[in-house]
């Protein structure tokens, strides 16, 4: 074994010294923990998607069909002439290197190949090799080069570690939008067969019976049946949860796993308070029971198929407008996508307050509100009373998931409902947050076990800032809006910064809401005892 | 690597115009048919760039927010940043391609605290680009006094800024020494920074020695080798009225002239293949020029097509009894 | 003579120690990582730069075992994610060794100060325990996140289904 071993220094030199000259040249490994795993063929199948079969990224033959190149090159042809961005961002990007260091990939894992502009090349390179000029006289001096099976599962390697954040296309003083750019080539990709489990299974099961996991009505029922019991115990107070209520005045949409994951189910609990003490007119749908969409990572046309049953089934049940829970990319697709893959919404009204006859006029042709919005108009019309002090055993910072933050600026809604619901709020720092957030790292479909070190190497950043704050104020859970978060922050707090829990914003407002007839409340909504009702504060 | 042969390149176009002087047949074609060519192509070029580009729709409305979205009447938004009318947009864009908007960005918040180097540094970038693009700009426009008789009173205005602080003879411009400042930071900002190196093509230097020579040769021309100023306005004259000088004025013109002019025309050759379209790409970015109006006004797929759904009749077909068995609202018994 | 020699030269030992660890990385993040100073754009470069100052301070120092642990901890946090193998993620412990035997080649024919310099080599040695012991705990701790993950992602699920009992309430 000792024959075997290097001395330390030769080792550093050997294995981590100069790449290659050319990044073109610097082949892909697939090393267990940093990948995602192949999609389920039954799955694929379900949904039609092409080529279903059984590979695995790390084995050398990804059994492609014969003419790979040919439906690659002319699916790039095809959206080049259908998209925009792509077609702009494929030639105006003078690689300036000011997105470099933006991309939590980069900064945690220190790979080149993680630099927006060069995971951005990678397709580029291919583009100018078959669809400009310079490209097929001049080839590798201007940046062009062949389309190889290696240039591949390059693009599989890297385009599954994007996680379509937008944090790059802030700096970028074109708005090159590398979430773009993955969402084109991770469709192209699709076209060859090559998808992932933890995006085509979820995407099937949402196809099928509503939501991600693949629970059916009756399990749907059963969660939502459980969660009010629940609620009653923490509370003393019995709420309605109704489902597929015809003649209700509002729809409401979640994202799945905030009825069967934790901490998400805490969130569930406190929107089904707030809507019992309102006295809001609205319910659930089993069939739209799902607000995310995993159709958004594969392809616009998979997100428009299971995005479809919003509209529909508001159309339906004849509501007359929609609310949304808290969600990211749940958001990303129902403020930027909704209205034109599915609307127009014309059978809907404007969505308006029934308590505070606030029109949300910002969402008049969607018609589709987000909870945050709902609840801050609430709030600000003093509609519901709070105690915060019943959050006093949080010290809390916010984490702006990207979505909501960088496709739609929800930044001041959910921070309003905070300060109002909670009294110790500690913001990170600033170059970590609102516009310029950092990702969770498991974003766009990649919050797999498989690839957990990859993950925690993105989620690096963020961990780093909230454990900036856990040190300077003592802070002990980070909320956000985003089920991706909720799932996913845990693991990354965990190992970057213990002692910071994650949860959500109507948690907080669960657990500060003065509920009519409730009992003496001991704990908050996860069943931790408040401040003063269990001997000392366990700050 | 990619940085010597890009010089290489440039070395050679230089050589070919300086040899090319000697000559009046080779002078006719320097300075007359070659600019003509160029002028053809960059316009046919650019034309043909920006239909091509505008011809693929937008088929989704994706601004890439920076600030705070228009939503409750007494939350403020960020009008610039996260504009939701096409006035918000107009300034937006504005911000983006007359001060870089998004480049300052990048120091905003780091220069809060802390050790400076690296603030500093991306700081310099904007400033670079902005010092780069801007002198560019007043020189270009300086350039149509060349082109024009009498000259338009904004020429001579950006002109007199540009000298407004009257030192040597002639007078110095500003624009002269900034940009060629600023083309030497660009450029030793790619060679030095290990990750720039990385990233950069032949493509990416290949302007930077470009526009540096033709730099140093007009400032050449300016200050030090004095050429015939009164010959070289007959020429671009004849230029843009299409009616060309003959040989005796060309002859009269020094052939750094001809070095700068030919260098001047490979660019406007060049311009359209390469990176810089970013010129006219800039305005076309979708997710820079749309409002975020998304949840207000519909946008419209011009390809829309209809997709294959699980509609609800299907679904209650499919899970009919055990939604009967949970109690659960049927719209078929 | 050896300590004081390396106590007065602390900061260039430890500028020395980063520059190699930073070089254990690809040249093209190499520089990013040494020059961005930024703890939140930079986390990465920040915690070598502050793990390796620490450590060098304790070494020649009076071996703070909190001061060490903490620096060890935050070090194989950062390796233990990234592309390396147990040995050549703690690999650029040893380079220490190396780099004070090139500095204090000159007072090194002093035999006062070879003594000395076993006694650093020994205190090295220990502080590489302790790395490959939190390394290790790191490692661990990646697998238990994943078991984790996986109950919360279904927790309520098993708990409506199974029942709340046999769930561990990982809370």
């Amino acid at each position: 074994m000792s024959d075997d071993m290097p001395k330390p220094e030769q080792l550093a030199q050997i294995s981590y010294g100069p790449p290659p000259k050319n990044w073109m040249d610097n082949p892909v490994k697939f090393r267990t923990g940093t990948f995602n795993y192949s999609a389920n063929p039954d799955s694929a199948r379900y949904v039609d998607f092409p080529y279903p079969r059984k590979w695995m990224p790390m084995e050398d033959d990804w059994q492609l069909p014969e003419n790979w190149q040919e439906i690659i090159l002319n699916g790039l042809k095809d959206r080049l002439n259908k998209y925009r961005t792509l077609r702009v961002f494929m030639d105006i990007c003078v690689r300036c290197g000011a997105c470099a260091d933006k991309c939590h990939f980069f900064i945690g894992s220190g790979d080149p190949k993680n630099m927006p502009v060069l995971r951005a090349e990678l397709l580029r390179s291919v583009y100018r090799n078959d669809f400009t000029t310079a490209g097929k006289i001049l080839g590798k001096i201007a940046g062009a080069r062949k389309l190889t099976v290696g240039v591949l599962k390059e693009w599989f390697f890297y385009f599954f570690q994007c996680t379509e954040c937008r944090r790059c296309s802030v700096y970028c003083p074109y708005g090159i939008d590398t979430a773009e750019i993955t969402m084109m080539v991770r469709e192209l990709l699709n076209l060859v067969g090559l998808n992932i489990d933890w995006i085509t299974t979820p995407v099937a099961n949402c196809f099928r019976t509503g939501n991600h996991l693949g629970i059916q009505p009756h399990g749907f029922a059963d969660s939502l049946e459980f969660a009010v019991d629940e609620l009653e115990e923490l509370t003393g107070v019995r709420v309605e949860a109704p489902i597929n209520r015809k003649g209700a005045e509002i729809l409401f949409v979640a994202p799945s796993a905030d009825y069967f994951a934790t901490p998400h189910y805490y969130t569930l609990l406190g929107y089904l308070a707030l809507f019992h003490e309102i006295g809001l007119d609205y319910t659930w749908s089993a069939y739209a029971s799902e607000g995310g969409n995993f159709g958004l990572f594969h392809s616009a046309e998979t997100m428009k198929r299971l995005n479809n049953k919003i509209y529909a089934e508001a159309k339906r049940l004849g509501v007359k407008w929609i609310l949304g829970g808290e969600c990211g990319h749940m958001w990303r697709v129902l403020h930027q996508y909704m209205d034109t893959i599915n609307g127009p919404a014309d059978f809907l009204e404007v969505p308006k307050s029934p308590l505070t006859g606030t029109v949300f006029e910002n969402t008049k042709s969607t018609k589709m509100v987000h909870i945050s919005e709902f609840t801050a108009d609430l709030i600000k019309h003093d509609k519901i009373k709070l105690d915060p002090s019943r959050n006093d055993h949080w010290r809390i910072t916010y984490h702006d998931s990207c979505n909501p933050a960088r496709a739609m600026g929800l930044l001041e809604e959910p921070r309003y409902i905070i300060n109002k619901t909670c009294n110790n709020f500690f913001e990170m720092p600033e170059n970590t947050i609102r516009e310029q957030t950092f990702c969770c790292g498991s974003g766009s479909g990649l919050g797999t076990d498989e690839n957990l070190e990859m993950r925690l190497r993105g989620g690096m950043p963020r961990g780093n800032a909230a454990r900036y704050v856990r040190d300077k104020h003592g802070v002990n859970i980070c909320l956000c809006m985003c089920a991706i978060d909720k799932a996913t922050l845990p693991a990354v707090m965990d190992y970057w910064a213990p002692g910071v829990e994650i949860g959500g914003v109507h948690e907080m407002v669960g657990n500060a809401l003065i509920l009519k007839g409730e009992k003496e409340r001991d704990t908050d909504l996860r069943g931790t005892p408040l401040v003063g009702k269990e001997g000392t504060g366990d700050v | 690597m990619r940085a010597v042969f890009s010089l290489a390149v440039v070395i050679i176009l230089v050589l070919i115009a300086q040899v090319g002087a000697g000559s009046a047949g080779m002078r006719y074609l320097l300075g007359v048919i070659i600019p003509y060519i160029a002028m053809a192509v960059f316009l046919i070029g650019m034309v043909y760039r920006v239909i091509k580009w505008a011809r693929s729709p937008v088929p989704f409305r994706i601004p890439v927010t920076c600030g705070q979205e228009k939503s409750l009447p007494w939350i403020k938004s960020s009008k610039l940043d996260n504009p939701h009318t096409t006035l918000g947009v107009i300034g937006r864009m504005a911000l983006e391609i007359l001060c870089f908007r998004s480049l300052f960005r990048n120091t905003k918040t780091e220069l809060r605290k802390g050790p400076t180097l690296t603030y500093g540094s991306s700081k310099y970038l904007w400033l670079g680009a902005l010092v780069f693009h801007w002198s560019f700009l007043i020189i270009f426009i300086r350039h149509f006094k060349y082109f024009t008789e009498p000259i338009p009173s904004f020429v001579l205005l950006a002109q007199n800024l540009d000298g407004f602080f009257q030192v040597g003879l002639p007078i110095v411009y500003i624009t002269d020494i900034l940009i060629l400042v600023a083309l030497t930071y660009l450029l030793f900002r790619r060679l030095l920074d290990a990750k720039l190196r990385y990233i950069s093509l032949a493509g990416d230097y290949i302007p930077l020695f470009l526009i540096g020579g033709i730099a140093v040769t007009g400032v050449l021309m300016r200050y030090f080798t004095k050429t015939d100023i009164v010959a070289v306005k007959q020429l671009a004259i004849g230029l843009v009225t299409f009616s060309p000088v003959g040989a005796d004025v060309l002859g009269q013109i020094s052939s750094i002239f001809f070095i700068h002019i030919f260098l001047v025309s490979v660019l406007f050759i060049y311009f359209p293949f390469s990176k810089l379209v970013h010129l006219g790409g800039v305005f076309l970015s979708p997710t820079r020029n749309l409002a975020n109006n998304n949840r207000m006004e519909r946008h419209v797929n011009p390809w829309d097509y209809p997709v294959k759904v699980h509609t609800y009749e299907e679904w209650e077909d499919e899970f009919r009894d055990v939604m009967k068995a949970a109690g659960l609202p049927l719209d078929k018994e | 003579m050896l300590f004081e020699f390396l106590r007065d030269h602390r900061e260039r030992i430890a500028a020395k120690w980063f520059d190699s660890a930073v070089k254990t990385y690809p040249s093209d993040s190499a520089g990013f990582l040494a020059k961005q100073k930024d703890q939140f754009a930079n986390p990465v470069g920040v915690t070598l730069r502050t793990a390796t100052q620490r450590l060098v301070g304790e070494l020649c120092g009076d071996m703070n075992s909190s001061v060490i642990l903490e620096a060890v901890d935050d070090l194989a946090r950062i390796r233990a994610v990234q592309d390396y193998s147990p040995s050549q993620a703690l690999a650029l412990l040893f380079d220490i060794k190396r780099i004070v035997r090139d500095i204090a080649s000159d007072i090194l024919s002093d035999s006062k100060a070879v003594d000395e310099l076993f006694e650093f080599d020994s205190r090295v040695d220990l502080v590489i325990l302790h790395a490959f012991d939190r390394f290790e705990a790191k490692r661990e701790k990646m697998f238990d996140i994943r078991t984790r993950e996986a109950q919360r992602r279904v927790q309520k699920l098993t708990e409506r289904v199974v029942g709340t009992d046999s769930q561990d309430d990982s809370v």
